[in-house]
């Protein structure tokens, strides 16, 4: 290397170091999960326990490949964390956005974020949920935030008039609960969004192909996300399970791939903002605790 | 994009899939002429169907009065105008299909209805087309008009709702042609919603999925007419299976008087989904608009049920209508009596053509009480 090539070099790097600097996220490399070294605080997203974890700022885009389509020229900025402690392996992802969105309705859609990796070793999955890749499928743990309202139509209509149901007219318990589910086809159906793992407000599932996703053979999951000062701030966790054969165990190198929904902007399904490939995933060595 | 061929277009045009008739279509006709918005359909359905929570504001069946009524609001003039100006050359559609003129990036040229759109079930009732100027008096022919338009889900042969899903959760069944929302599948993305022109199609913000009319499918399995069909005081709706033209009989009540006759029309053909609900159109109504939402062949319907009174098969099948609960496969008049037969050929009902008529004298003689009439 030259004098003068050395010298280009040094001040590169003090500049990327400025610009990377303390706070500042990594917007190149590997997402990395580090080993925590105390609990992970999965019901705080915005715990002081999270600085610790690995930070990696990735560029999402539009998801312009199959229809539905979202809109042209949208863009989004997703920062990840993530932590594990030989047990789970969890994801804080913070991103800026000016609304919140936790409420459904008509035309009214929810914020949303979803992670994916290959479900099993050695496979190499597309990243498009798992479309047309050399074999394989995709896990996908998916958070949203309307299923943190535990009172949807409450959200919805605040200020609607009551309203009889002929189900309250039946005895209470199993009368009841069956008018109920008479007029609830996808509660009778047991439609997997309705029925999450511990009422968690995230779906663990798994894809081969577009509109494939379905639920995991794993349903085990945790979520929590918090809206604070025009940022989402959301933890998706879930078991490592059987370390020698796991994608996230301690130690292995797999990929991984984000999705972002903004409700406001009437994201939802495939209409989603997203890394636009895989992103290489270190999980750090460490057993559990 | 597969191409399929829809009879109400006369032409091949795009789908999202390859054309798969079902071995049996559901269908029905409504006469709009005998209907005085009672709306005792859209409450039948609506307490059999869709009466729980996140259901308050679906009407699977619902009657609106034209041209100013609408549920939701402004659904056909929304798509209408999004389509643009189109044109028929004779019965054939010469303009583009909601298929067709996807924007890119969309399976279909949709719009979506905002919760407000859904507020006012009833919005514009008995509003008539336009203002009576002052002086106005009747002289035969009526100077503004207004009609009701009585509306289910017309389990399309080619149903937008389907194509627009992109999880594959919307079926059409082979068995009878009815088109479903697989609730177990269906991840509420209200593509179904956006999609279908006719707003047929719910998003449940308590399940957070998209529901519909499901044909009262469990009664049709039975032979037995849907809720809204049996449940018409004004017995202006027939129920039964509708044939590709080249295959139409004539004893089939609706082949009859779709293809046979060309006495009904669809609601709104150009926009390309063959809907299999079929409407006789008002007859005071201008013809501009009647094509526009029925299409080219609706004058023509018109004339024909003018015409109908001197056509003893036709009155005959027109008093059938309503007559029965059971789906009607087959038909025939004969000396003043219209005839209905089930699936198995066997007698469903007997109707006399012309109702029998009976004089009551006003002076009851027994009592001796002269009666009086109170209307």
């Amino acid at each position: 290397m030259t004098s003068m090539a050395a010298d280009a070099g040094r001040i590169i790097a003090i500049v990327g170091l400025l610009a990377c600097g303390p706070g500042a996220p990594r917007r190149e490399g590997p997402v990395r999960v580090e080993r925590a070294t105390g609990a992970i605080p999965f019901e705080e997203p915005r715990a002081e326990g999270w600085d610790a974890a690995g930070d990696r700022e990735i560029d999402l885009v539009p998801q312009r490949t199959v229809q539905p389509m979202a809109a042209e020229g949208s863009s989004g900025r997703l920062r990840v964390r993530a932590l594990h402690d030989g047990q789970w392996v969890a994801f804080r992802l913070e991103w800026e956005d000016r609304t919140e969105d936790a409420v459904v309705g008509t035309s009214r859609f929810s914020d949303a974020v979803a992670i994916q990796f290959p479900a099993a070793r050695g496979q190499q999955p597309g990243p498009m949920m798992g479309h047309q890749g050399e074999g394989g499928r995709v896990q996908v743990l998916y958070w949203r935030a309307a299923w943190q309202q535990g009172d949807p139509m409450g959200a919805l209509h605040p200020n609607r008039a009551p309203w009889f149901y002929p189900s309250q007219a039946a005895a209470e318990g199993e009368p009841r609960q069956r008018l109920e589910r008479l007029y609830s086809p996808a509660a009778e159906v047991r439609n997997p969004t309705l029925q999450r793992f511990e009422n968690q407000p995230a779906f663990r599932g798994e894809a081969e192909g577009f509109g494939t996703l379905s639920p995991a053979t794993e349903p085990q999951v945790r979520a929590r996300g918090e809206y604070a000062e025009g940022h989402w701030y959301v933890v998706l966790a879930m078991p490592i399970g059987d370390a020698a054969r796991s994608v996230l165990a301690p130690g292995q190198s797999t990929q991984v791939a984000f999705a972002l929904w903004d409700g406001s902007a009437g994201h939802v399904g495939a209409r989603k903002l997203w890394s636009g490939s895989w992103l290489p995933l270190e999980v750090a060595a460490g057993g559990g605790t | 994009m597969p191409r399929v061929y829809n009879w109400q277009l006369g032409r091949e045009m795009e789908y999202a899939y390859e054309g798969a008739r079902p071995r049996r279509q559901f269908a029905g006709v409504f006469d709009i002429n005998k209907c005085i918005a009672c709306q005792t359909c859209t409450i039948a359905c609506k307490t059999t169907w869709t009466s729980g929570p996140g259901q308050e504001y679906m009407l699977w069946n619902n009657v609106e009065t034209k041209p100013r009524g609408f549920y939701p609001v402004g659904y056909d003039v929304e798509i209408l105008s999004a389509l643009g100006p189109q044109r028929w050359d004779g019965e054939r559609y010469a303009g583009r299909t909601i298929f067709e003129a996807a924007p890119e990036g969309e399976r279909v040229l949709g719009w979506r209805p905002d919760a407000l759109d859904y507020a006012n079930p009833n919005i514009g009732e008995d509003e008539i087309a336009g203002q009576i100027d002052r002086g106005a008096a009747f002289g035969g022919e009526h100077p503004q008009w207004m009609f009701y338009l009585m509306r289910t889900c017309n389990h399309c042969t080619y149903p937008a709702c389907l194509a627009s899903c992109p999880r594959g959760s919307i079926y059409k069944r082979p068995e009878d042609g009815i088109v479903l929302v697989d609730q177990d599948r269906c991840r509420g993305y209200q593509e179904c919603v956006r999609g279908c022109p006719y707003k047929k199609v719910y998003f449940n913000p308590v399940t957070g999925t998209s529901e519909k009319c499901i044909g009262c499918y469990p009664k049709i399995e039975q032979g037995e007419a849907s809720q809204c069909f049996a449940a018409c005081i004004g017995k202006l709706r027939i129920q039964g299976w509708i044939s590709t033209p080249e295959q139409a009989r004539e004893d089939n009540p609706i082949d009859y008087l779709v293809h046979v006759r060309k006495l009904a029309v669809p609601l709104m053909p150009q926009l390309g989904l063959e809907p299999n609900i079929y409407y006789i159109p008002p007859i005071h109504v201008p013809e501009s608009y009647l094509v526009q939402m029925f299409g080219p062949r609706a004058p023509a319907a018109v004339r024909a049920y003018r015409e109908a009174r001197e056509d003893p098969v036709l009155r005959g099948l027109l008093v059938l209508f309503g007559s029965t609960n059971r789906i009607v496969w087959r038909f025939r008049v004969q000396n003043d009596v219209a005839v209905a037969y089930g699936e198995d050929g066997s007698e469903l009902v007997r109707v006399p053509v012309t109702e029998p008529v009976v004089v009551r004298p006003a002076m009851d003689r027994l009592y001796q009480i002269r009666r009086e009439n109170t209307t």
